[in-house]
């Protein structure tokens, strides 16, 4: 048995990563699977798909594994390992994260053209996992009749108090559960309601607070937070329809993405900033807004300053949408090549943007270039110099390092003389245009 | 139980410690033609069209942030066409590199060589007056450190090899021993100067095969849009075992275009002139002045590449 822990102990870290995560988002014909590779006792799901309530994944072979089927848009989850040591919360390499404003992260899921069977509230009661379809179904269809009456109309948005009845029976049974009064879980939902927000992305973070055994006075707080700035975003979002930017394919995403830059710090005048960008481009849209605002507040969750990172940003909300979690997906793998000044990263990034090229390809995991950024030949480039890190020439590593000539060990002239000038130059491939 | 927690722990924590080898495997060829006032510097055989024929292969490994690996091998054959002759290269590399940050690395590379000439060539081709030889056969050792700092990149290197070489049927052994430091200066983002000295000094049993070498290379790289223009001047002073002298100075320019994705297009001009003394006193007729003007031009097509 030891031997056997040692074994998938050895072949999870040969394979690189020591728990491999998948996760296939589900369309029209699929569900959504969730699996996880790692020695466990168990592994679990929660997240707005299961009304923040852990689902078991099942065993599978070496592997646990879960389908759902989720209906199309943004969701939030986590998955913890459960072991002998405790939980642990794990994400798959290159997920999409968001803070969660509890202090930690959840991963973020984006479903399109999904079936719809799924729920972003799951019913009450922890034993009744056989009924989850239909209780979801039947849950999703209350909300999502009631959201898309409340969001029909934004002045009936404002004029309505009240909180739809499933939300407040879901809601105060799980407070219940958790010994919270009631009333004090639904205040933040009052609130929001009161204020035209969607109540019940308020309620799905009141729920996460909850199940996470947050204090129910610092759930209230994040919950307001929250409820401002979903305000915030929808009147942004508003002001972006106002001004002829096509609207967001989906709204309620678009919301908590801008709620979640603003969470990250981004600023009222930096999101009015990156709308002008988008009005002054051709088919300019909302989603390029939301798509630039979340690459800049995810920058700044990684300390980038925001005065660098809204170059990048503006050039995002000009050229289109990037696809949710690129940017800082290649930041994180920069940095973990040991790049350190991001004006490197995000000049490339930004060149890039602008220039509609792939990204793909711009961290240099070679160690090719001092600053780990692979430079795009025939970009425009910014003819200041500044220092080595920014200069494009002798970026190259060891092998460019002395010239052929210079080095002692290159291969004797087979033609002496064309060989020292030719030898060692281009061996590193340019990168793909 | 401490074992499963160890193991937890060790799982939990090796993502992001221990990421997934990432690797590039790539392969081109580099072909050519060219013109030359002569073989070699100091040959004496004529002007002569040349071309040459460069197949290589590199893999690259990125073992962790900090530390990279790469092996190299490539096949050389050229051709002079009018004085018949050729050369057949075959040489391999491996190179380890721990990357301590944007301010430093330090590499430790081996490689081996092995060249074979149809005539005699020199034993370096810089010494109009080296002896000649049909074949070498090299394994070298060489470290190279860059520091960023000041502004500059500081560069020094030291290189250490045996050499095996067969002249006139008989076999020389060889001692190889270099040492290098040089600078570099970005001027502009597409703009840099670099400065080299390099010492190098052979060794052999034989005089001829014994010489002391200091070396200048001055390079200004630049690049104007995809175009990647250099020019190198290398000013050389030699001492022979056998007491003769040399000074060489050499300038090259070169320019490497991009034509499609994978193929470039390549030239270089080099002009040698060489200046040889024999030893005080010697009853050898004197060297003459030599001079060497050569043109290149080559197409490098990199057929494969792939990486995960």
């Amino acid at each position: 048995m030891r031997a056997r822990h040692l074994l998938a102990a050895a072949a999870s870290l040969a394979l690189g990563c020591a728990a491999p995560i998948t996760v296939r988002p589900g369309g029209a014909e699929h569900p959504t699977v969730f699996r996880v590779s790692a020695y466990a006792r168990a592994v679990v799901l929660s997240g707005t798909m299961t009304g923040w309530r852990p689902k078991q994944l099942e065993r599978r072979g070496g592997d646990f594994e879960i389908a759902i089927e989720l209906p199309p848009g943004r969701h939030e989850y986590r998955l913890e390992i459960l072991d002998d040591s405790g939980p642990h919360v794990v994400f798959s390499e290159g997920a999409e994260r968001t803070a969660d404003g509890f202090g930690g992260e959840n991963a973020v899921l984006r479903v399109r053209n999904g079936c719809g069977a799924g729920s972003s509230i799951q019913g009450e009661g922890s034993s009744h996992e056989t009924e989850l379809p239909m209780r979801k179904l039947i849950l999703a269809a209350l909300v999502a009749a009631w959201s898309v009456a409340a969001r029909g109309d934004s002045r009936r948005e404002v004029a309505r108090a009240d909180v739809p009845p499933p939300l407040v029976r879901e809601v105060t049974a799980r407070a219940g559960e958790r010994g919270v009064p009631a009333a004090d879980a639904l205040a933040p939902l009052h609130e929001a309601a009161a204020r035209g927000v969607p109540v019940d992305l308020v309620a799905a973070k009141v729920l996460e607070g909850i199940s996470k055994g947050i204090p129910i006075a610092r759930v209230n707080a994040v919950a307001r937070d929250l409820t401002a700035r979903l305000g915030t975003a929808g009147d942004l979002l508003r002001h972006a329809r106002g001004v002829g930017l096509t609207p967001a394919a989906d709204h309620v995403a678009a919301l908590l993405d801008l709620g979640s830059a603003l969470a990250s710090g981004v600023s009222r005048r930096e999101l009015d900033s990156l709308v002008e960008a988008a009005r002054g481009a051709q088919g300019g849209s909302a989603d390029a807004v939301v798509s630039a605002a979340l690459t800049v507040g995810e920058l700044a969750r990684r300390d980038v300053p925001h005065d660098e990172a809204m170059s990048l940003g503006t050039a995002i909300a000009r050229r289109g949408p990037r696809p949710p979690g690129e940017i800082s997906s290649l930041f994180d793998a920069w940095r973990a090549e040991g790049g350190k000044d991001p004006h490197a990263f995000l000049s490339e990034a930004t060149r890039r943007v602008e220039s509609g090229r792939k990204l793909d390809g711009m961290v240099d995991p070679f160690g090719e270039s001092p600053d780990r950024v692979v430079s795009e030949r025939g970009a425009n480039k910014n003819v200041e110099g500044n220092g080595l890190a920014g200069s494009d020439v002798g970026k190259k590593g060891a092998e460019h390092g002395l010239g052929p000539a210079e080095r002692s060990d290159s291969a004797r002239g087979v033609i002496p003389g064309v060989d020292d000038a030719v030898r060692g130059k281009g061996k590193a491939k340019g990168p793909k245009k | 139980m401490l074992l499963r927690a160890a193991l937890t722990s060790l799982l939990l924590t090796a993502p992001a410690a221990a990421q997934a080898t990432r690797g590039r495997v790539s392969f081109s060829l580099l072909a050519g033609a060219g013109y030359a006032s002569d073989v070699f510097v100091g040959a004496g055989m004529g002007h002569d069209g040349l071309f040459q024929v460069t197949p290589s292969g590199r893999l690259d490994l990125s073992l962790a942030p900090t530390w990279k690996l790469a092996a190299s091998a490539d096949l050389s054959y050229g051709h002079y066409v009018a004085s018949e002759f050729s050369s057949l290269s075959q040489s391999a590399a491996l190179e380890g590199r721990w990357l301590g940050g944007e301010r430093w690395e330090a590499s430790l590379a081996a490689a081996g060589e092995h060249a074979s000439y149809s005539l005699g060539a020199p034993v370096d081709p810089t010494l109009v007056s080296s002896p000649s030889v049909s074949s070498t056969l090299a394994a070298r050792l060489s470290s190279l450190v860059r520091l960023r700092a000041a502004g500059f990149e500081w560069r020094v290197a030291g290189v250490a090899g045996a050499r095996s070489s067969t002249s006139e049927s008989a076999t020389v052994p060889e001692k190889e021993v270099a040492f290098l430091a040089g600078a570099m200066r970005p001027l502009a983002r597409a703009l840099s100067v670099a400065a080299t000295y390099k010492l190098s000094r052979t060794a052999s049993e034989l005089p001829d095969f014994t010489y002391t070498s200091h070396a200048l290379f001055a390079l200004l790289s630049w690049r104007v849009q995809e175009l990647d223009l250099g020019a190198q001047l290398q000013l050389q002073t030699s001492a022979l075992g056998t007491g003769a002298r040399e000074e060489l100075g050499r300038i090259t320019a070169s320019a490497a275009h991009p034509m499609t994705e994978d193929v470039a297009l390549e030239a270089v001009y080099a002009f040698t002139a060489n200046h040889a003394e024999n030893a005080p006193g010697s009853s050898q007729p004197p060297l003459p002045s030599a001079t060497l003007h050569l043109a290149f031009l080559a197409i490098r097509w990199r057929f494969a590449e792939a990486s995960w």
